[in-house]
């Protein structure tokens, strides 16, 4: 990506940030930044595995994109363009400071909400921790097209890798996952997981 | 990842592995390595199960509610460009 901001790796005041007046701060443009909050923020928290440093993230990204939103192309995927620079954020304090930032025991799941599971679904918190061990890279690109809404070319964008390489990181995370939650084949999920994946009825609205 | 360097031939071997939807046992079981031949993912019922965990998750992040400092901070940086006038 051309327009991917310097990376900025501690966290200088607002006012020690030089910002040039107007260039492309609509209010279309506010706007679409406060609509994507949530979605930067679950995907930095997935990111991340720590809802501190996850905040943090999204903070610094609202703060590059403010920065630089004339280099955002009015039309074309925000969310996509933010995601850009929360990851790319991500990586250069991953390169610095390794497992530091990484919560391997997926412990941010504790203090996150955890609704009841429904029959033959995998159970929450056991997938947290799971995806938690995953290596970064194969967990942006699950999350991505996954849960999203990105496309494939999108998160290939994001990453500036090839879409190729985009589906067999998937591919692999899906492959961990199932090895990480031991679950090999459907008897594994439990009753009703295979009935339920054939006729997909409201996956969501199951009985409580 | 060392597979991941871009060739040509190899992308080529990504994709069609991708393509398939088989279910591989070994690949989803097993201790193997990361190679060409675990590219291809779990079977399809797995992969129903993993796709909806992974947007209960998802969902749920999102539905949290957020800290006040995003607010703050664009409100910041608004009134920061208004002084620019």
């Amino acid at each position: 990506m051309t327009d991917e901001p310097a990376v900025v790796t501690s966290e200088p005041a607002i006012e020690e940030r030089v910002i040039v007046k107007g260039a492309g701060r609509t209010s279309a443009f506010r706007e679409g930044l406060v609509g994507e909050m949530p979605n930067l923020r679950a995907f930095a928290i997935s990111l991340s595995g720590r809802i501190q440093l996850a905040d943090d993230l999204v903070q610094e990204t609202l703060l590059k994109a403010w920065s630089n939103a004339d280099s955002y192309q009015p039309g074309s995927n925000l969310r996509a363009w933010l995601f850009t620079i929360l990851r790319n954020t991500y990586f250069s304090l991953y390169r610095q400071r390794g497992r530091e930032v990484q919560d391997t025991d997926g412990i941010y799941s504790q203090r996150l909400a955890t609704p009841a599971a429904q029959e033959g679904a995998l159970d929450l918190a056991d997938f947290r921790i799971a995806l938690a061990k995953l290596p970064p890279e194969q967990r942006e690109v699950l999350i991505m097209v996954g849960a999203s809404g990105l496309t494939y070319e999108e998160a290939a964008t994001v990453c500036d890798c090839a879409v190729g390489t985009v589906k067999s990181r998937v591919n692999r995370a899906r492959a961990k996952l199932s090895e990480l939650l031991g679950i090999v084949g459907p008897e594994d999920l439990g009753p009703g997981a295979l009935t339920d994946a054939i006729v997909r009825v409201a996956p969501s609205n199951g009985p409580t | 990842m060392g597979v991941e360097t871009g060739h040509a031939w190899h992308q080529l071997i990504l994709e069609r592995s991708t393509m398939q939807t088989g279910y591989d046992i070994e690949v989803a079981g097993g201790d193997a390595t990361p190679s060409e031949t675990a590219v291809q993912g779990p079977g399809p019922v797995i992969n129903d199960a993993i796709g909806r965990a992974l947007q209960t998750h998802y969902r749920v992040l999102t539905e949290e509610p957020l800290p006040s400092r995003f607010l703050v901070l664009l409100a910041e940086l608004e009134a920061k460009e208004a002084r620019l006038d």
